[in-house]
């Protein structure tokens, strides 16, 4: 899983792979960081989302 | 029965939680109605203990069945769960807001399938503690390890695209840092419908793909694009095809059982839509490959169709997957006035459904049922009671999230508006 890990090899089985795969995964963690980090600064600006019920 | 409730003393409100505008059944009747998914998953835990315990040896797979009901379960329902993909795909990336409606309840079955089959899964490992081997020590090469990232990443993103239903329930989204969270993953969800459809392009691809290289199984075995069998791309089709068959048929069946419009017929007649003409195109391609197999793929190899269909998996399995649950619910579906139907367009698509189910039934059982050595015979399998045990989770798990969802998450928006 990761280059340290001792069966790694740096063939384009594994760089493909895990580079499509780490790839995924920083967009989706990316994104829910960025929208945690929105969410505090409109806290913090007051800019609070009202409930429509 | 009812009535028997209403008489009781109303000792427990929760209409503060329901969603606005809508009405549920009283809590006493709810948790009267919780027992059957808490049945199905006691059933499970029973199945789960003997099979952690004392292994495998409580199922009926063997030598010959490496594969039974829960490959067969797990592939059906993330076969079935591709509506949430799809749907958030034609919603939010070609901007066919029609189905926005639809989505939410789409997003759902899908959590709860993707979920659903991973739990089966720590159990069909053997040793759900060691499940991270397979993240640590990856085998490149394989489609199943594609398909294991796959699927847990996805599950992930549904979990993800799930969140603002739950943040916008009446009183959680009154805490002011859940509702303003809600509405900015709101604003942010394209980016996770890319990822998602991403995901999901690959694993049921791969899940495919799995049988169409078994070059030792000469049921599965087929020819391909490089690296892709042409099983990688009919299973991706026949997913697309069928997931918003499947959505539709579970809203159906709510609306029944609640005796509540949840959305308007326009939006499940879209639905219909979508998958009868998707499932006409699978059709064709599968109809062709299946022509290819029989007439030149199986020929090359000295082998026969009747050597493929022997009882019990006879020819039938055959005409009813590819004809009575294939091409049949495929045609009905391109009609307009089936679709209007309530009645017809819900026949069609519990076929199509039927049929995708079929359809990896044969490939996971009817791949391993046939002898490849001279000394071996055509073995049939039937799951043990302690694997359907484990299979039902599915089934308990999905039932408890389903009516823990409806009745108190923002599922359906237009359901205020159709019983007012």
């Amino acid at each position: 899983m990761f280059p340290f890990a001792y069966e790694w090899v740096w063939d384009i089985g594994h760089i493909v792979f895990f580079g499509l795969f780490y790839g995924v995964l920083s967009v989706i963690g990316g994104t829910l960081t960025l929208t945690i980090l929105k969410t505090m600064l409109d806290l913090w600006a007051g800019h609070i989302h009202e409930p429509e019920h | 029965m009812r009535r028997w409730f209403d008489d009781l003393p109303k000792y427990a409100d929760d209409s503060s939680w329901w969603p606005k505008g809508t009405k549920r059944c009283r809590p006493e009747f709810f948790l009267f109605w919780l027992g059957v998914p808490l049945t199905l998953l006691a059933y499970f835990t029973v199945g789960a203990v003997l099979c952690l315990a004392l292994g495998l040896n409580q199922t009926n797979m063997n030598d010959y069945f490496a594969f039974g009901v829960w490959i067969v379960v797990d592939l059906a329902v993330i076969g079935l769960g591709a509506g949430a993909f799809f749907t958030s795909f034609l919603n939010y990336i070609v901007g066919k807001t029609e189905l926005k409606p639809i989505v939410n309840a789409a997003v759902l079955i899908g959590f709860i399938c993707y979920v659903g089959a991973i739990l089966m899964l720590g159990i069909d490992i053997g040793q759900p503690i060691r499940g991270w081997f397979g993240f640590w020590h990856a085998n490149v090469h394989s489609m199943l390890t594609e398909v294991m990232f796959c699927i847990t990443t996805y599950a992930i993103v549904l979990t993800i695209e799930l969140l603002p239903s739950v943040l916008d329930n009446r009183r959680i989204s009154r805490v002011p840092e859940f509702g303003t969270f809600s509405h900015n993953l709101h604003t942010i969800m394209i980016v996770f419908a890319a990822a998602g459809t991403f995901l999901s392009f690959f694993h049921q691809g791969s899940l495919g793909g799995m049988f169409g290289v078994l070059y030792a199984r000469p049921f599965a075995d087929r020819g391909g694009l490089g690296i892709w069998p042409w099983t990688f791309f009919l299973f991706i089709m026949s997913a697309i095809a069928v997931g918003p068959s499947f959505t539709t048929m579970v809203v159906m069946i709510t609306e029944k059982i609640t005796g509540r419009k949840l959305t308007k017929h326009n939006v499940k007649m879209l639905m219909g839509k979508i998958s009868g003409w998707l499932l006409v195109v699978y059709m064709v391609f599968k109809s062709a490959d299946t022509m290819w197999w029989a007439y030149i793929k199986l020929p090359a190899a000295g082998l026969t169709m009747d050597q493929m269909y022997q009882a019990p998996y006879g020819y039938w399995l055959l005409w009813v997957e590819l004809g009575l649950c294939g091409w049949l619910p495929a045609l009905m579906l391109v009609q307009e006035k089936v679709r209007a139907s309530y009645g017809w367009m819900f026949v069609a698509m519990l076929l199509a459904c039927i049929g995708i189910t079929l359809n990896r039934f044969v490939f996971t059982i009817q791949s391993l049922a046939l002898p490849v050595l001279p000394f071996e015979k055509f073995y049939a399998y039937l799951p043990s009671w302690q694997e359907w045990g484990i299979a039902s989770l599915v089934l308990g798990f999905g039932l408890l999230v389903f009516m823990l969802a409806y009745r108190y998450l923002p599922i359906f928006p237009q359901e205020p508006e159709l019983n007012d």
